[in-house]
């Protein structure tokens, strides 16, 4: 990096604090600090979603994951329209109606106070990892680019999204979520952009299709039912359905953002917007990765794009044999795809076929050799399943990008990892006040001492996610996949027990409660004992929930007839 | 349908009433679910092309 991207990276990150901190001032009430005092219009919820769920993740693994495996990944955001419907249909008028300040308040409501720890609890687990994970994967970035421990990285950036979030509450946020966007999106033109015009003299844009396309990284929609496969239109449309629904209707990070809209349409709208724009940017943030992965096929990549990794391998006695092949495959697969492009202008059927075969097979040849080298660098660091797929495009960017737009890219990264994190840590912070400090232990306390514990709360989630970071941050794998399998541990059980809520009116609180133990014992029976894809495991746990709800009620029924009354709904905080 | 505006005695939002509005276009909310139906549905269609298109 030089100075002007310097310059263009702390200008940015030091105008996010700024525009959060100016945008979230005036949040002197609980209810300002947590729901923005239902103020907010449909874009910037919408904006501001987005923005939460795509964190520094989605741009550092997600162009990586098409790079080594295509665009199939796409596939896994087809069932998200479907559920920001029936999230429309149904969560959005009742959690507005119930006035709560979280989904977790109104399983009190519907149910009972036990039924509604347990889902605080599952919900503080799994979003307290997630924090982690959002944190650390910046934390990758920096120190990859400057060389610094990644703890202090960590730190950097989590006292950052600490000082907005905790003063600011939900409205600082939001606001600066909104501000991320809209630089996330004219970054990823510049990079789409950038990545084709650097392609060499002769190669056009659509020979840089046509060789992506030969080596099977033009792939977004598979029909191929394989149980086992993560990304095919099946596993995308019901399993990617079953996680959009639990994420957007039962995470408070999502949740909050939609019950801070000023009116029940506002809040549709924010979802429909999503449901319009999600699969698009999904699509082309690969796209960037399947144009990385044609540059590289004229620009010999590194052997393994972590670049500590890589120079300790070059000690190895095994190397300068693995770095020969390479380097020899690398060639033979270069010349086969300058002969694709010769063949596709010539127009000549069957040299084209010839190419293309020959390219295939100069491709194999390469991944096997770079296999090699994943071998020697997961010897080398003690993991067994290397990986180095979130340094791919950061490679791409630090060395190829011209400066000014490194700096750019580097703070888009950067913004989206705080928009992630900001997002999470004030949804934590909202579920520890409402769910447990005001639920169960300072049921009395004033709107000033609420106020002041929610700062404190939000600030300790901020710390939480630094420490998690810095200390198990590096045990991760693909971070995109890592923080998605974790999620669905937990979210089947999660919408269980709202559909349960929302649609099951005899089904009462110990269905409920033995309902989600039932479902959570299943997802993880599941993850142990079979192979089955994580999309699954939402779909297992959510019908095991409602089984096992619906027959305990069932058992239940006679006995409980004569106990006591209907709940009357009441609030409960 | 008239759109309530906090505008009695106790304005605070949590007293404030919960509006239901109808969508800036197509009129209804199902016919907006409707289009966004649609909208998957072509969208896959076209992803299915664009996967045939360039597939080798």
């Amino acid at each position: 990096m030089r100075a002007l991207d310097w310059f263009v990276l702390f200008a940015w990150l030091a105008s996010i604090v700024a525009y959060g901190l100016w945008r979230g001032r005036g949040a002197t009430s609980v209810n300002k600090y947590f729901l923005a005092g239902k103020s907010m219009p449909w874009y910037a919820m919408g904006l501001s979603i987005m923005a939460t769920q795509a964190s520094a993740i989605t741009f550092i693994s997600t162009t990586g994951q098409s790079y080594v495996d295509g665009m199939r990944f796409v596939q896994f955001y087809f069932g998200l329209p479907l559920a920001m419907v029936i999230l429309c249909i149904t969560a959005v008028p009742i959690f507005h109606r119930a006035k709560v300040f979280t989904a977790y308040e109104y399983l009190e409501q519907r149910f009972d106070t036990k039924t509604r720890a347990l889902v605080t609890a599952i919900f503080l687990i799994q979003r307290g990892l997630a924090a982690g994970i959002s944190l650390y994967a910046p934390a990758v970035v920096l120190s990859v680019i400057l060389g610094w421990p990644a703890h202090l990285t960590t730190l950097l950036m989590g006292g950052l999204v600490i000082i907005y979030t905790s003063f600011g509450g939900i409205k600082a946020v939001t606001w600066a979520d909104v501000q991320q966007m809209c630089v996330i999106f004219a970054a990823l033109v510049f990079s789409l952009a950038i990545a084709v015009w650097l392609m060499p003299p002769g190669v056009s844009f659509v020979d840089a299709m046509r060789i992506a396309g030969a080596a099977g990284r033009l792939n977004p929609v598979t029909f191929k039912l394989d149980w086992n496969d993560r990304f095919n239109v099946y596993s995308g449309l019901i399993g990617g359905m079953f996680l959009a629904l639990a994420y957007f209707g039962t995470d408070q990070s999502q949740v909050q953002r939609y019950l801070t809209g000023r009116s029940i349409g506002q809040s549709r709208l924010s979802l429909i917007f999503n449901a319009a724009a999600k699969i698009p940017m999904q699509f082309f943030i690969l796209f960037i990765g399947a144009n990385v992965f044609v540059f590289f096929t004229f620009v010999k990549p590194p052997l393994i794009f972590e670049p500590v990794v890589m120079k300790k391998i070059q000690g190895v006695p095994e190397y300068p044999g693995v770095e020969a092949r390479y380097n020899a495959a690398f060639e033979l697969r270069k010349s086969a795809a300058e002969q694709l492009v010769r063949a596709r202008r010539f127009g000549d059927a069957a040299l084209w076929k010839q190419s293309v075969t020959r390219y295939q097979a100069a491709q194999k040849q390469l991944e096997s050799a770079r296999q090699e080298g994943m071998r020697l660098a997961g010897r080398i660091t003690n993991a067994a399943d290397f990986n180095d797929t979130n340094y791919i495009f950061l490679s791409f960017v630090t060395h190829y990008l011209p400066t000014g737009i490194v700096g750019l890219v580097i703070g888009v990264i950067f913004s989206a990892a705080m928009s992630s994190i900001s997002g999470e840590i004030n949804s934590l912070a909202t579920v520890t006040i409402i769910d447990v400090y005001r639920r169960f232990l300072q049921r009395d306390a004033g709107e000033r001492h609420v106020l002041l514990a929610s700062k404190l709360a939000t600030a300790f989630w901020g710390v939480y996610a630094v420490v998690f970071a810095s200390t198990a941050g590096s045990s991760f794998g693909a971070l995109i996949v890592t923080v998605n399998v974790i999620g669905s541990l937990f979210y089947g059980g999660m919408l269980g027990v709202f559909i349960l809520a929302f649609f099951f009116k005899r089904v009462g609180a110990n269905g409920a409660f033995f309902g989600v133990i039932a479902g959570e014992a299943a997802i993880f029976a599941v993850a142990w004992y079979t192979k089955i894809s994580f999309l699954w495991y939402n779909v297992v746990g959510c019908a095991v929930v409602l089984l096992a709800g619906v027959l305990i009620s069932w058992f239940e029924a006679p006995r409980c007839a004569n106990a006591r009354p209907e709940r009357s709904g009441a609030p409960s905080r | 349908m008239a759109i309530e505006r906090g505008t009695g005695p106790d304005v605070s939002p949590e007293n404030r009433a919960v509006i239901d509005d109808p969508p800036p276009f197509l009129g209804t909310w199902p016919r907006v679910y409707a289009a966004v139906v649609c909208y998957l549905a072509a969208l896959i269609a076209a992803f299915y092309a664009f996967t045939v298109a360039f597939r080798p």
